[in-house]
């Protein structure tokens, strides 16, 4: 135990020092980072307030059906740190040179694990902490519960969830591992993200929000009952669904109710605890080994070797580009994590496309349902689109490592490179986000097809060009697992100011909307003018973030290396 | 072929290179020695383009680098201490990549790598990722990417780190070879008997100035005035 305090101890003291402040520049880097943190914080609290608000006294969903929709989304949350750390996990532990050097010291490998472990689940979970701590706290001040009761629900009940979904996807990976010296690789990841999406498909199906909703709406005005028989029986074995029932209870001041809750979720966080450091003592070493064997063994003959990508076939493209295309390619293609993360999200995004078939005109007949529904549709567009500049652009400065060297040191502009692989990555994020914009739009007239196509253009642009400047201004060239960089501070502040820009369209396109589908309700002339209007806001918005985030980012790429 | 003028490169207060005043013709091995943190390897990353200076200039055939810096790459190789290399290329498809950064057409680089296999020894080696190479692998991989587009000027930082004697002694055969051929070498190292056996003129750099710059005769002489030992010389001209 000691060991392990004290090289987390040194983790801490290098985490520290990741950002010295030695000029202006980084003291404006570190402020600026304070400053949208906090924010941010500030933000998530207030929004929170105003959202529960909004739902009690004006939506009027009653206590019940709000606290499962926090469950629905406790769920997400849930999934969300489960499936990140079973891709950390794979890079830390399987790929990290750091397992080298400690395993050459007199550390065992389970307190390796243990460490890594650690680190993993705080390091990937910090801003989803951050959100909802800030959350937590805005929905206890709304509900004027104590401030030790909040804390009890951080303490006793979130991050237990939290470690059980780490635990989890821990002893996923464990057993990945060890299956990976008998079965192939890939076919197990095809086949773990199968399981996922079918378990997220599942659990959608069974909590169905729409059913639910109109359940409960059968007894409106008395919603604000326990819906006992509502809950399906598997639900109720969820630790998402401990979380929001804790809370349902601490609201209504029964903290005797939620006590059982509380103790199903630290006992389960113990009992997965356990496995995983049990598994991890009796497989890590070997699965590790394993990994090694399996890495000198490859046969690169089997990996994306597509004549077109080969680097002595000729193209259409100058040499410098077609050079810099094909090493991006080959460099991504050949990056377990990448493929796994791309796979995921694709999948994701093609279930969204499909649900989106009944979706849109759920609420067409009262306007402002159907400006909700339209903007939480366009949001989600957008935080898709968010999520893939975070996760893909974000890195491509980093990614250049080390070897950066010698595009630097060559007859080619550093800046060429990198504007060749911002378009490399903003081509397939924009056809993304139209088929998105246009499956969300699909029922709607072409005009609002055509508005919402060029409203996620210049969201794309923005977007796209935000996660890269970010992505250069914090670039490490000494990380090189594409998920850790994604997920590091720089990135932090970045995705927190994805979700202010997300924030900015919502503001903007909100009234604009509600008026057109007002008017749409009462067969009266629709106005597109506002919307035209709203949109050259965003647009002229857009372009100003891309330019100044741009012009911002060269200084950083540029500077000594 | 190599001008240095008044050169400068602060970081904060501290002064890494200071007025740094150098001239090295075609056809040079020019070795620049220096303790560690003397300026060497910052001296180095200015005239390859890594580096900006605080002040003053440097000139490749002539050229500036900062207002020709496409040109002067052109002619320019650079082989780092550290053999950086992307790790999920093969060591073939990473020499096309360079070979593809300086417009070379593919054939001549099929042909070049083909050579450099053989000279440098890389072997079987070239087909598989870089990411299961050892530094000497990485070291060698790197010095053939150095030669491929037949530089005029070849900046090398500490060349035989990690290499084994017989890829070594190749390296020296093969730096030799080029400087008779008129290419220069810029080369920094710790290693006073490479300096002895291989350089022409010698450069000493310690705390950033330059104190002593002169024909590797002159050292030599130097160095029979101290019990022919080079190490106490190079202490000497070194210390506080």
């Amino acid at each position: 135990m000691k060991q392990i305090v004290h090289i987390i101890k040194y983790k801490i003291i290098t985490f520290l020092k990741l950002n010295p402040i030695h000029n202006f520049g980084d003291f404006f880097k570190s402020f600026g980072s304070f400053v949208v943190y906090s924010g941010f914080a500030f933000g998530t609290y207030v929004f929170t307030k105003i959202i529960i608000n909004y739902l009690l006294v004006q939506a009027k969903i009653g206590l019940f059906l709000l606290h499962e929709f926090l469950s629905i989304v406790f769920f997400i949350f849930f999934l969300s740190i489960n499936i990140g750390n079973i891709i950390v996990s794979f890079s830390t532990l399987y790929k990290s040179d750091e397992i080298g050097f400690l395993l050459a010291k007199p550390v065992t490998p389970v307190k390796i694990f243990t460490i890594k472990f650690l680190d993993n689940f705080f390091y990937s979970s910090s801003t989803l902490l951050l959100i909802i701590l800030t959350a937590f706290l805005g929905y206890g001040i709304y509900f004027h519960i104590n401030i030790l009761s909040i804390l009890s629900l951080i303490v006793f009940n979130l991050f237990p969830m939290m470690l059980s979904a780490a635990s989890i996807g821990v002893i996923i990976l464990l057993l990945l591992m060890k299956l990976s010296t008998k079965i192939n690789f890939k076919l197990i990841i095809y086949s773990l993200i199968f399981l996922y999406l079918a378990l997220l498909i599942s659990f959608f199906k069974l909590s169905s929000p729409v059913t639910l909703v109109n359940k409960v709406m059968e007894y409106y005005p008395n919603i604000d009952q326990y819906f006992d028989k509502l809950i399906p029986a598997v639900y109720r074995l969820l630790p998402n669904h401990w979380l929001s029932e804790s809370f349902y209870w601490i609201v209504l001041n029964q903290p005797e109710r939620a006590l059982p809750y509380y103790t199903f979720q630290i006992i389960t966080m113990f009992i997965l605890l356990l496995i995983a450091i049990t598994l991890g003592n009796k497989w890590y070493y070997s699965t590790w080994l394993n990994s090694v064997y399996l890495k000198n063994q490859k046969n690169i003959k089997n990996e994306f070797s597509s004549s077109i990508f080969d680097f002595n076939r000729s193209s259409f493209f100058s040499s410098q580009t077609e050079v810099i295309i094909k090493k991006e390619l080959k460099l991504f293609f050949r990056e377990p994590s990448q493929v796994i993360h791309l796979s995921l999200l694709l999948a994701l995004i093609s279930i969204f496309i499909f649900s989106l078939k009944g979706l849109t005109l759920l609420g067409s007949k009262i306007a402002e349902f159907q400006t909700i529904i339209y903007l939480s549709v366009f949001v989600f567009n957008v935080l898709f689109i968010s999520t893939l500049s975070l996760r893909f652009v974000f890195p491509i400065v980093s990614l250049e490592g080390e070897s950066f060297w010698k595009i630097r040191t060559s007859p080619l502009n550093a800046m060429h490179t990198v504007k060749i692989k911002l378009i490399i990555y903003f081509i397939p994020i924009f056809i993304i986000a139209q088929v998105l914009s246009y499956f969300a739009n699909r029922k709607f007239s072409d005009a609002l097809i055509l508005h919402s196509g060029i409203i996620t253009t210049f969201a794309c642009i923005a977007l796209v060009l935000l996660n890269f400047g970010m992505g250069a201004i914090f670039a490490n060239y000494k990380e090189k697992n594409p998920i850790r960089v994604s997920s590091s501070q720089g990135a932090a502040i970045s995705f927190l100011l994805n979700i202010v820009f997300m924030v900015f369209l919502v503001i903007i396109l909100a009234a604009p909307f509600n008026n057109f589908f007002k008017a749409a309700y009462h067969h009266l002339q629709s106005d597109f003018s506002q919307i035209i209007i709203a949109s050259i806001i965003i647009g002229l918005t857009s372009l100003v973030i891309s330019l100044v985030i741009y012009r911002f980012s060269t200084n950083y790429i540029l500077r000594d290396f | 072929m190599l001008k240095i003028q008044n050169l400068t490169k602060k970081f904060g207060n501290f002064t890494a290179v200071d007025n740094l005043n150098l001239e090295i013709d075609k056809g040079t091995l020019f070795g620049f020695l220096g303790p560690n943190g003397a300026g060497k390897t910052t001296t180095i990353k200015m005239i390859v383009g890594l580096y900006s200076s605080t002040s003053g200039s440097i000139y490749i055939n002539n050229l500036n680098s900062n207002e020709f810096q496409a040109e002067t790459k052109k002619i320019l190789a650079y082989i780092p201490d550290q053999p950086f290399i992307y790790d999920k290329l093969t060591g073939k498809e990473f020499l096309f990549f360079c070979g593809g950064l300086y417009h070379l057409p593919k054939e001549f680089i099929q042909n070049k790598i083909k050579e450099l296999i053989r000279l440098l020894k890389i072997g079987d080696w070239i087909d598989k990722r870089s990411e299961v190479y050892s530094q000497g692998m990485r070291q060698r991989l790197v010095i053939a990417s150095a030669f491929l587009h037949d530089p005029q000027l070849i900046i090398i930082d500490e060349p035989m780190v990690g290499l084994d004697p017989q890829t070594a002694y190749i390296v020296k055969q093969v730096l030799k070879q080029k400087v008779e051929e008129g290419v220069t070498v810029f080369m920094s190292t710790h290693s006073l008997n490479i300096v002895e056996e291989i350089c022409g003129r010698v450069g000493i750099i310690n705390k950033g100035k330059l104190i002593y710059d002169g024909p590797i005769e002159t050292l030599h002489k130097m160095k029979e005035e101290k019990n022919n030992n080079f190490e106490e010389l190079f202490i000497e001209l070194t210390s506080e």
